[in-house]
C-alpha cells in the first residue's frame, strides 16, 4: 500500500492539473479571506462557504486524476507487477 | 524439459460463451513463444489470465512451478513482465518519470538502471518530451522498458508490433533478440503477424477456437514445412504432358508458372523437358511460409 501512495504522490506532484486546482483553491481561499474580512461574516460561515467550493473541485479533481489512471491501463499495470 | 509457464484444462468462461477452452500450453526456459490465432480466439484472455488480471472458471496454469491455486503465486508473478493491450503509460509525463512511477509502484528505492533501461529502448534522448507526443513505436518501446523494470525472468508481449512502421518492427525485433540472447529473458508474444513472428520465435502455438490446436519447436516445424519447386516454361502443354506421363503432382499457376509437389534435381526435370522442345527458364525451390502452415492447420478461410 505503501508502494502505491509513494507512486500515487509522484504521479500527483507531476500533474498539471493538480497544480492548476491548487492555484484555483489558492485563490478562491485568499478571495473569501478578503471577503469575509470585509463584510465581517461570522468565521464559522465563513468556512462552510469555502468548503462547499473545495468540495466541487476535489469531486471534480479525483474523478479526473482516478479516471486517468484507469483509462490509461495504469490500474492494470499495477495489479499485474502486484504491489 | 523445464518449463516456466504451464497451463492444463484451463478454461475462461463469459456466462454461456467460452472464451478459453480446455486449453493446455508448455512454455519452455529462455524461448520466445509466439502465441499465433485470428482475432477472438483467446490469445489475449490468456494472456490476462497468466498475469492475474482475471481468474480461469476450471483448469490450473503455474508460473515457475508455482500453481495459480497457491498463495506464493503473487512473488512468482513479480518475475513476470507484461504489456498486454494497449501501454499502460502516464501520457503527461515525461518517459523517464514514467519509468520512475513504475520503480516506486515496485517498491524499489533507488532508480538502477533507468539510464540504461532508456537507453536499451533507444529513448534516452527523449528529454522533456512527454509521453502524449510521442510516436506509436516510442509508446511500445517505453512500455517494454517499463515491463523490464526489477528485471523479469518472463515477458508477456500482446501484439508488441502492432501498428508499427518497418523501422519500428526491425527495433522491436532486434530489441528483443536481444533481451532473450543477452538477459536470457522468456518471452511469450501473441502476434497477427506471421511473417515478423517467424524471425524471432523458437516456440510456437497455435490458437484456434479459443484452444492451442498446436504446440511446436521452430526446428521441427521447418521440417514439416512442406517444399514445392516452381518452374517457370515457354510451353505449359508439353510439360504438363510430361508430368502426368511421369506422375508427378503438379498445380498450373499461371501461362508459363506450374508448382511441382515433388523434390527433383534441375537436370531431372529440365533435360527431358529440352528434349521434348520445353525450355525451362526458371526453376525455383520455395518452402512453406509459416502463413501457409497456419492456414493449412486451422483450415484457411472455410473456417472463418
Amino acid at each position: 500500500m505503501n508502494k502505491l501512495l509513494k507512486a500515487g504522490f509522484f504521479r500527483l506532484k507531476k500533474d498539471i492539473v493538480f497544480w492548476l486546482f491548487i492555484l484555483i483553491t489558492t485563490i478562491i481561499s485568499i478571495f473569501n479571506l478578503f471577503k469575509g474580512y470585509s463584510s465581517k461574516l461570522a468565521l464559522d460561515k465563513l468556512i462552510n462557504e469555502f468548503i462547499i467550493y473545495i468540495g466541487f473541485l476535489i469531486a471534480i479533481f479525483v474523478s479526473i486524476f482516478v479516471g486517468k489512471e484507469h483509462s490509461e491501463g495504469i490500474i492494470r499495470n499495477k495489479i499485474i507487477v502486484r504491489t | 524439459m523445464e518449463y516456466i509457464i504451464e497451463a492444463s484444462h484451463l478454461e475462461k468462461k463469459y456466462r454461456k460463451f467460452k472464451a478459453i477452452d480446455d486449453l493446455s500450453i508448455h512454455i519452455e526456459k529462455g524461448s520466445i513463444y509466439g502465441l499465433i490465432g485470428k482475432n477472438g480466439a483467446g490469445k489475449t484472455t490468456l494472456l490476462r489470465l497468466l498475469c492475474g488480471l482475471q481468474k480461469p472458471t476450471a483448469g490450473t496454469y503455474s508460473i515457475f512451478g508455482i500453481s495459480n491455486k497457491n498463495r506464493n503465486i503473487t512473488e512468482a508473478r513479480k518475475k513476470v513482465g507484461a504489456v498486454i493491450e494497449c501501454p499502460a503509460l502516464c501520457f503527461d509525463m515525461t518517459a523517464e518519470d514514467n519509468l520512475k512511477e513504475q520503480y516506486k509502484i515496485i517498491g524499489l528505492s533507488n532508480y538502477d538502471n533507468l539510464y540504461q533501461l532508456l537507453k536499451l529502448v533507444k529513448l534516452s534522448d527523449t528529454g522533456k518530451k512527454i509521453v502524449k507526443n510521442f510516436s506509436l513505436g516510442m509508446k511500445q518501446r517505453l512500455s517494454l522498458a517499463i515491463a523490464l523494470i526489477g528485471s523479469p525472468d518472463v515477458l508477456i508481449l500482446d501484439e508488441p508490433i502492432n501498428g508499427l512502421d518497418p523501422e519500428g518492427i526491425i527495433e522491436m525485433r532486434e530489441l528483443i533478440l536481444r533481451l532473450n540472447k543477452e538477459k536470457e529473458i522468456t518471452f511469450l508474444i501473441s502476434s497477427h503477424y506471421l511473417d515478423e513472428l517467424s524471425k524471432i520465435s523458437t516456440h510456437y502455438g497455435f490458437m484456434n477456437n479459443h484452444r492451442i490446436v498446436k504446440e511446436i519447436k521452430k526446428e521441427e516445424l521447418e521440417k514439416d514445412y512442406k517444399r514445392k519447386i516452381q518452374i517457370n516454361v515457354n510451353n505449359v502443354n508439353i510439360c504438363t504432358k510430361y508430368l502426368e506421363k511421369n506422375n508427378i503432382p503438379y498445380k498450373i499457376i499461371s501461362n508459363n508458372v506450374i508448382d511441382i509437389y515433388v523434390k527433383m534435381h534441375v537436370s531431372e526435370l529440365v533435360l527431358p523437358l529440352s528434349k521434348i522442345n520445353c525450355t525451362v527458364n526458371n526453376f525455383q525451390e520455395i518452402g512453406e511460409s509459416l502463413e501457409d502452415y497456419y492456414l493449412n492447420l486451422i483450415g484457411g478461410t472455410s473456417n472463418e
